[in-house]
C-alpha cells in the first residue's frame, strides 16, 4: 500500500480497498496512427473504438490485423460506438477491405463528424476543396519530376519540396513508386474507408455537431461533449478573424490555376497539340486562363529559336538564375494547407463522468482553427435547481487523459487556451506515434516535437506514454523526483503494457 | 534643301538626353477602370537616359520575359526604337506583354535612382555566387544587372530572389467581384503594380547595400526587410505631383483623411491580398463608415511576430511621422488661406493652394525618403533591431542637419516612441540620447595609431569617388576591403594598441574577420564637404543551436561593427558595435532560432533546423498561407 502523501494517490473505494476499474483505455501500438478502444465498465461493459489506421509501425511491427483481432476478442464481437474522426490514412487505414476485417464485429453506431454528411452544403464544399487540393498536389508534384532546375542547390531544394508534397499526399492513400505518376484515384483509399464506416458499418449512423450533448441511457453516468469540428470556413482554414471569401476565393483560384498549368507542363506536347486534344469546353477553360492572346506567344518548345534570342538566359553559366521550377514552389504551401485542413475537420470528444467530473479528452488531429472554436460553445446540463452550464475550459480543466493530437507534432496542440487550460495534477497523456516512421519520411516529420513533448512531461509529471516506446526513459523523468519515487509513481499509475497495446485504467 | 533620310541632324551629333519618359500606370490598372480616377491612372515616368537592349536591358536592369507556366517567351520590347522614343513608350495595355516589360522596368529604374539621390551614391546589387564553388566567402562575383521576370509565377504573389538576384513577379486569375481586373475573372498582374515593383526592387537594393540583412536572428530581421521595401515603394507615391495634386484636392489638404493617398498608404500591396496588417496599423473605415486612424500601442510591437505585421508597425510610425511633418509644413499656408480660421470654405480649394500642398507634400515626403535611406550607413552590420534602426535615422540625420528647425526628429522620435519601437538600452528617448555615441562618450577609445591609419585610405577614397563605372568600382570596393584587412590584421597582431583596437571594433583580435563592405562619400558639412569611410567588419563563430542539445547542430553567431569616419580629420566618428562576444546577443539568437523553426506546420514536415539559412526568405513571406 503506498504512502497517503505521494501523488498521484490511488483512488480508494469503501474499506480501503482500490476502486473498480470504472474504464480502460487501450491505445494499440501499429504504428503511426490512432486506434483507441475506450471501454466503459458495466452491465454489460459498453466498447467505443476511435480511429484504427496506420501509416507503418517500424518501431513495433505490429500488424492491424492483429490489432483487429485483439479488438473483436476484447469487445467478444460487439462495439457500441464505432468513431472515425477524420479522413487520413493513419486513422482509417483499418477500415479498408471488401470487405474490412472489422465487418466481422457487430456494430451498434458509427459516429463522425458533419463534415462527412453527403446531404450537407458546406460538408459538400469542404470535400469538393480537399479534392482540388488533392489534386493540384500530386500534379504539381509529378509536374516538378518533369521540370528539375539546372544549378545543383536548386535542383536539391525543389526535391526536398517534392518529396515532401509526396509524403504529405501519403496522408489519401498508398503513392505509387517513384518515377510513376501519381493517380487522381489515390484518395479513393481513404474515402472508401470513411464510406464503410458512414454507410455500411453500423446499423445506426450520426453525423456529429459541435455544441451536441450525447447523453445515452445505455451508458449511464457517461456524458459526451462534442466540441468540434467547427462549422466555420474560416476556423477550418485557422484564419479566425482574418478569414474573409476574398482570401478563400484566391486560395481556390491559385488551386485551379496550378492544376491547369501542371497539367499543360506534364504533358509532352507543344503548346497548339494540346490545345487541340481538348474537349472544346477545356479548350476554352484552357485559353481563358492564358495571360495573354497566343499570338504573343514564343513557344519555348522551340529550343533553337529560343536559345538564339535569349541566349542570356539559356547561357550555362547563368543556370542559377533561370525561373524553371520557381512557379511550382507554392505547391508546398498547398500541401501544408491541405493537411491542415483535414485535420481541422477531426471530430473531438470529451467523455465525462457525470460524478465525479472526470474528462477524457479525444481531439484526434485538430489544430489551431478547431481547438479555438471549442470554446464558442457550452453545453446545459442537469436538471432544474441543478442545471449549470458546462464550457470548454470546465471539461479542460477537469482532463484526466489526453489523447495528444497528430502524434504530438507541434501544431496541434494549443497551448494558452488548451494546453494550459488542464490543470489536473493526475493528468496522463498518451501520444500513438512511431518516430522512426516518422523520421524515415524525406524530409524527416518532427514528431514528437521536442519542445511540446518537454511540456506534456512537464504537465503530466512525466506520464507520458508513447505507442511505440512506452514510457519516457528515466532521463526524462521529472527532475524533482527520486528514482524511487519516480518507479513508485509508474506502478500505481494504472498502466499496463504489451507489445500489442497499452492499456490505462481509469478507476 | 531636302534632306535625305539618312542624313544626320542638322548641326551634326546631338548630346543625349538626361531622361527618358516612359508611360506606365500610376499605381495599378484598376484607376483606369472608374470615370472619376481615370485621369490620374496614368503617369509618365522619367528615367535616367541610357541606351537600351531589347527586353529592355540596360546597365542596372535586365527583362527577361520567361513564363515558365505557360511554357513560351514573349518578344523583348525594344524601348530604343524611334516610334516609342517619340511617344513616351507604350500605351498602357493590359493585353500586351510588352507594355508590362517597360512598366517594370519604368518603375525599377525610377526606385533605383530615387535610391541612389537620397543615398548620395552609385549602388551594386549584392554579389553572386561563389565563383569557384568551394570558396564559400568568395563575394568577388560581380552581378551588373538585376534581373527582372515579368510573367514568372502563376500565383498572386511577387518576391525578390537574394539567390538568383531577379526580380519574379506573378499573375493570377482574379476572384468573382474583385475589382483589380478589367474583367471579372481576367487576369492580375502584379508587374502591372507600381507599389509591388518599388517594393520588390527596394528588397534588392537594401541586399546590396547589407547583405546579412536577410538573415533572420532575430524578430525584427525580415520584418525591417519588408518595413524598408514599403517605405520606399510608398513615399515614392507621394513623389508623383500629379497624384498628389488630384488627391489633395479631393481632401481638402487633410493627407489622414481617406483618400487615396490614405488608401495607398492603408491598401498598400493590397494586389496580393496580404497586406491587411498595414491597413490596420494605419487606419480603417469604422462602423459608422468614417475613416479613422488607428490608435498606435506598444503592447503591438510586444506581441506581433509575423514579419508583414510587426513590420507594419515600423511602417506606420515613419508614416505618422511624415502626415505630422506634412501639416506643420503647411500649417502656415492653411492659416493665409483661411484667415487665420482654419476652416476651409465649402466648395472646391482653389488651384493654387492644392499645388502648394502638393509641393509641400512632395517635398516632406522626399525627405523622410531620404532620412530613411541614408539611415542605412548608420546600421550594425548585422543582428539589427527596430531600436537600433531609429538610433541611425536620427544620427544619420543629425550629420546632415546640424539645426532641426522643422523638428524631423522630434517627428520621428515620437512616432517611434508612441509604438514602443525604441532600443533596449537607451535611457531617455530624447533625439541627443539616441544618437549613436561618438567616440569621446563610448567605453571603448580608439588608439591613435588606429586613427592615423585612415590617411592611408585617402587615395583609395579619391580613386573611388571618382570612378564611374559600377564594375570598377565593386572590384575597387574589395581591393580596398583587402588593404584594410590586412592591416588590421598586423596591427591586432603586432602592435601594442591592438588588442585595445580590437575591442573598440568589436572584434575578437585572435580570431578571423572580414571587411565585409566599404563605402566612400562625399558629404555636405558647414565646412565645405566631408569625404565619410563607412566600413563593416565582421567576424563569425558557430555555435550549437540549442546549448542544451548537443545533437541539435549548428549555425552562425556574427558580429563586428559598423565604423563611420571623417577622412578629413581624420577621426572615427561612429563605431556601432556588435561584439562576437556578447553571451546575451547570442541566447537571443538562439531561443529566437529554436521558437522560429518548431513554429507553424511547415516546421513539421518541411523542417529548417536553421531559422537564418532559408534559401527563399521573401519568397515563403510573400505567399498568402491559409
Amino acid at each position: 500500500m503506498p504512502p497517503k502523501n505521494r501523488k498521484p494517490r490511488a483512488r480508494r473505494g469503501p474499506a480501503g480497498r482500490p476502486a473498480p476499474t470504472r474504464a480502460r483505455i487501450r491505445m494499440y501500438r501499429q504504428g503511426l496512427g490512432d486506434c483507441f478502444l475506450v471501454t466503459f465498465f458495466g452491465s454489460p461493459d459498453r466498447h467505443f473504438l476511435i480511429d484504427c489506421g496506420t501509416l507503418g509501425a517500424t518501431t513495433t511491427g505490429v500488424r492491424l490485423e492483429a490489432v483487429i483481432e485483439n479488438i473483436r476478442e476484447a469487445t467478444r464481437d460487439h462495439l457500441d460506438v464505432l468513431i472515425a474522426t477524420h479522413e487520413h490514412k493513419d486513422h482509417v487505414s483499418g477500415f479498408r477491405g471488401d470487405p474490412p476485417a472489422i465487418d466481422e464485429i457487430t456494430i451498434d453506431n458509427a459516429w463522425v463528424a458533419w463534415t462527412e454528411d453527403p446531404n450537407d452544403r458546406l460538408a459538400k464544399k469542404i470535400a469538393k476543396h480537399k479534392g482540388d487540393l488533392i489534386n493540384t498536389i500530386r500534379l504539381a508534384a509529378d509536374a516538378m519530376g518533369v521540370n528539375r532546375p539546372n544549378d545543383p542547390a536548386e535542383r536539391e531544394w525543389q526535391e526536398v519540396n517534392r518529396s515532401g508534397m509526396r509524403e504529405l499526399l501519403g496522408f489519401y492513400g498508398d503513392l505509387p513508386p517513384e518515377g510513376t505518376p501519381i493517380p487522381l484515384a489515390l484518395a479513393g483509399t481513404v474515402h472508401e474507408a470513411m464510406r464503410y464506416v458512414t454507410e455500411s458499418a453500423a446499423s445506426n449512423g450520426r453525423f456529429l455537431s459541435p455544441g451536441e450533448l450525447i447523453e445515452e441511457e445505455w451508458l449511464p453516468g457517461i456524458r459526451i461533449y462534442v466540441l468540434g469540428p467547427p462549422r466555420s470556413e474560416s476556423a477550418l482554414r485557422n484564419l479566425g478573424e482574418h478569414g474573409s471569401p476574398e482570401l478563400y476565393a484566391m486560395a481556390t483560384q491559385f488551386s485551379k490555376d496550378l492544376s491547369a498549368c501542371s497539367t499543360f507542363s506534364l504533358s509532352p506536347k507543344d503548346f497548339p497539340g494540346y490545345r487541340n486534344v481538348l474537349e472544346p469546353a477545356e479548350r476554352q477553360a484552357f485559353e481563358a486562363q492564358l495571360p495573354f492572346d497566343p499570338r504573343f506567344r514564343l513557344e519555348a518548345a522551340d529550343r533553337h529559336q529560343c536559345e538564339a534570342r535569349f541566349a542570356t538566359y539559356f547561357a550555362g553559366e547563368n543556370d542559377w538564375r533561370r525561373i524553371d521550377g520557381d512557379w511550382l514552389s507554392g505547391g508546398s504551401d498547398l500541401a501544408l494547407q491541405l493537411d491542415s485542413y483535414t485535420n481541422n475537420t477531426s471530430l473531438v470528444l470529451a467523455f465525462e463522468f457525470v460524478d465525479d467530473g472526470r474528462v477524457i479528452l479525444f481531439p484526434a488531429d485538430a489544430q489551431v482553427g478547431n481547438w479555438l472554436s471549442w470554446h464558442d460553445h457550452t453545453w446545459e446540463i442537469g436538471e432544474g435547481r441543478s442545471r449549470r452550464t458546462v464550457t470548454a475550459r470546465d471539461l479542460l480543466a477537469r482532463t484526466v487523459f489526453y489523447k495528444v493530437g497528430h502524434h504530438a507534432s507541434h501544431n496541434a496542440t494549443v497551448r494558452e487556451d488548451g494546453l494550459e487550460l488542464m490543470r489536473r495534477e493526475d493528468l496522463v497523456a498518451m501520444i500513438p506515434v512511431d518516430r522512426k516512421v516518422a523520421l524515415n519520411k524525406n524530409p524527416p516529420w518532427q514528431m514528437p516535437a521536442k519542445a511540446l513533448y518537454a511540456r506534456l512531461l512537464e504537465k503530466t509529471r512525466g506520464r507520458v506514454i508513447r505507442s511505440d516506446t512506452g514510457w519516457p526513459p528515466d532521463a526524462d523523468k521529472p527532475v524533482a523526483l527520486a528514482d524511487e519515487e519516480w518507479a513508485e509513481i509508474k506502478r500505481a499509475s494504472g498502466i499496463t503494457i504489451t507489445d500489442l497495446y497499452i492499456d490505462l485504467e481509469v478507476r | 534643301m531636302i534632306r535625305g533620310r539618312d542624313e544626320p541632324l542638322a548641326g551634326g551629333n546631338v548630346a543625349p538626353p538626361a531622361q527618358r519618359s516612359l508611360r506606365g500606370y500610376a499605381l495599378d490598372p484598376s484607376l483606369a477602370h472608374t470615370l472619376q480616377s481615370a485621369p490620374i491612372s496614368e503617369i509618365v515616368f522619367r528615367v535616367p537616359w541610357e541606351p537600351l537592349e531589347p527586353g529592355p536591358i540596360g546597365r542596372y536592369l535586365e527583362v527577361i520575359d520567361y513564363d515558365p507556366a505557360a511554357k513560351c517567351f514573349y518578344a523583348p520590347v525594344n524601348l530604343d526604337d524611334p516610334h516609342l522614343l517619340a511617344q513616351d513608350g507604350m500605351r498602357p495595355s493590359e493585353g500586351t506583354p510588352q507594355f508590362h516589360q517597360q512598366m517594370c522596368y519604368a518603375v525599377a529604374q525610377t526606385t533605383i535612382s530615387n535610391f541612389e539621390r537620397a543615398l548620395g551614391r552609385v549602388t551594386l546589387w549584392s554579389p553572386g555566387p561563389p565563383l569557384d564553388a568551394g570558396q564559400r566567402y568568395d563575394d568577388s562575383h560581380f552581378v551588373p544587372r538585376l534581373r527582372i521576370y515579368p510573367h514568372a509565377l502563376r500565383e498572386a504573389n511577387a518576391y525578390y530572389s537574394p539567390v538568383k538576384k531577379a526580380l519574379l513577379f506573378g499573375y493570377f486569375a482574379a476572384p468573382e467581384g474583385d475589382q483589380r481586373a478589367h474583367v471579372p475573372g481576367g487576369m492580375v498582374f502584379t508587374a502591372l503594380s507600381h507599389d509591388i515593383i518599388a517594393h520588390e526592387t527596394a528588397h534588392a537594393l537594401l541586399d546590396g547595400m547589407h547583405r546579412r540583412l536577410n538573415r533572420a536572428t532575430n524578430p525584427d530581421m525580415l520584418a525591417f526587410h519588408e518595413a524598408f521595401a514599403d517605405i520606399v515603394a510608398l513615399f515614392q507615391h507621394f513623389t508623383f505631383p500629379e497624384i498628389l495634386r488630384y488627391e489633395i484636392s479631393n481632401t481638402r489638404g487633410e493627407l489622414r483623411a481617406q483618400n487615396l493617398l490614405g488608401q495607398l498608404a492603408s491598401e498598400f500591396g493590397r494586389a496580393t491580398g496580404n497586406r491587411g496588417a498595414l491597413r490596420d496599423f494605419i487606419g480603417k473605415v469604422n462602423d459608422e463608415g468614417d475613416w479613422e486612424p488607428h490608435k498606435p500601442s506598444p503592447l503591438e510591437y510586444e506581441s506581433t511576430t509575423e514579419p508583414h505585421k510587426r513590420g507594419a508597425i515600423l511602417v506606420a510610425a515613419v508614416f505618422e511621422a511624415f502626415v505630422a511633418i506634412y501639416n506643420s509644413r503647411v500649417a502656415d499656408l492653411m492659416r493665409l488661406y483661411t484667415g487665420g480660421t482654419g476652416i476651409l470654405a465649402q466648395g472646391a480649394v482653389h488651384p493654387d493652394l492644392v499645388n502648394r500642398l502638393s509641393e509641400e507634400a512632395s517635398k516632406a515626403a522626399s525627405h523622410i525618403l531620404t532620412m530613411c535611406v541614408r539611415a542605412l550607413d548608420y546600421c550594425p552590420p548585422v543582428d539589427q533591431t527596430f531600436g537600433e534602426y531609429l538610433r541611425a535615422v536620427i544620427t544619420a540625420d543629425q550629420d546632415m542637419f546640424p539645426d532641426d528647425p522643422r523638428n524631423y526628429r522630434v517627428a520621428m522620435v515620437e512616432a517611434f516612441r508612441r509604438r514602443g519601437l525604441y532600443p533596449r538600452d537607451v535611457r531617455a528617448l530624447s533625439a541627443e540620447n539616441l544618437r549613436w555615441r561618438d567616440p569621446e562618450n563610448d567605453e571603448y577609445r580608439p588608439s591613435e595609431k588606429l586613427t592615423s591609419m585612415l590617411t592611408m585610405l585617402r587615395e583609395q577614397a579619391s580613386i573611388q569617388l571618382y570612378e564611374s563605372s559600377r564594375e570598377k568600382l565593386f572590384h575597387q570596393e574589395r581591393a580596398t576591403r583587402l588593404v584594410i584587412h590586412d592591416r588590421l590584421q598586423d596591427h591586432f597582431r603586432d602592435e601594442p594598441e591592438g588588442e585595445q583596437d580590437a575591442k573598440f571594433l568589436g572584434l575578437d583580435p585572435k580570431s578571423s574577420f572580414q571587411v565585409h563592405s566599404v563605402h566612400f562619400a562625399a558629404r555636405p558639412a558647414p565646412s565645405g564637404v566631408v569625404i565619410q569611410l563607412i566600413a563593416q567588419l565582421l567576424q563569425e563563430r558557430t555555435i550549437r543551436l540549442d546549448e542544451k542539445d548537443p545533437e541539435s547542430g549548428e549555425t552562425r553567431f556574427e558580429g563586428g561593427s559598423t565604423i563611420i569616419a571623417n577622412l578629413n580629420t581624420p577621426a572615427i566618428t561612429y563605431c556601432i558595435r556588435k561584439p562576437v562576444t556578447s553571451v546575451t546577443r547570442r541566447q537571443r539568437q538562439q531561443s529566437f532560432n529554436l521558437a522560429s523553426s518548431q513554429a507553424g506546420l511547415r516546421a513539421t514536415y518541411f523542417p529548417v533546423s536553421d531559422a537564418s539559412e532559408i534559401r527563399e526568405p521573401f519568397a515563403l513571406l510573400h505567399r498568402a498561407v491559409i
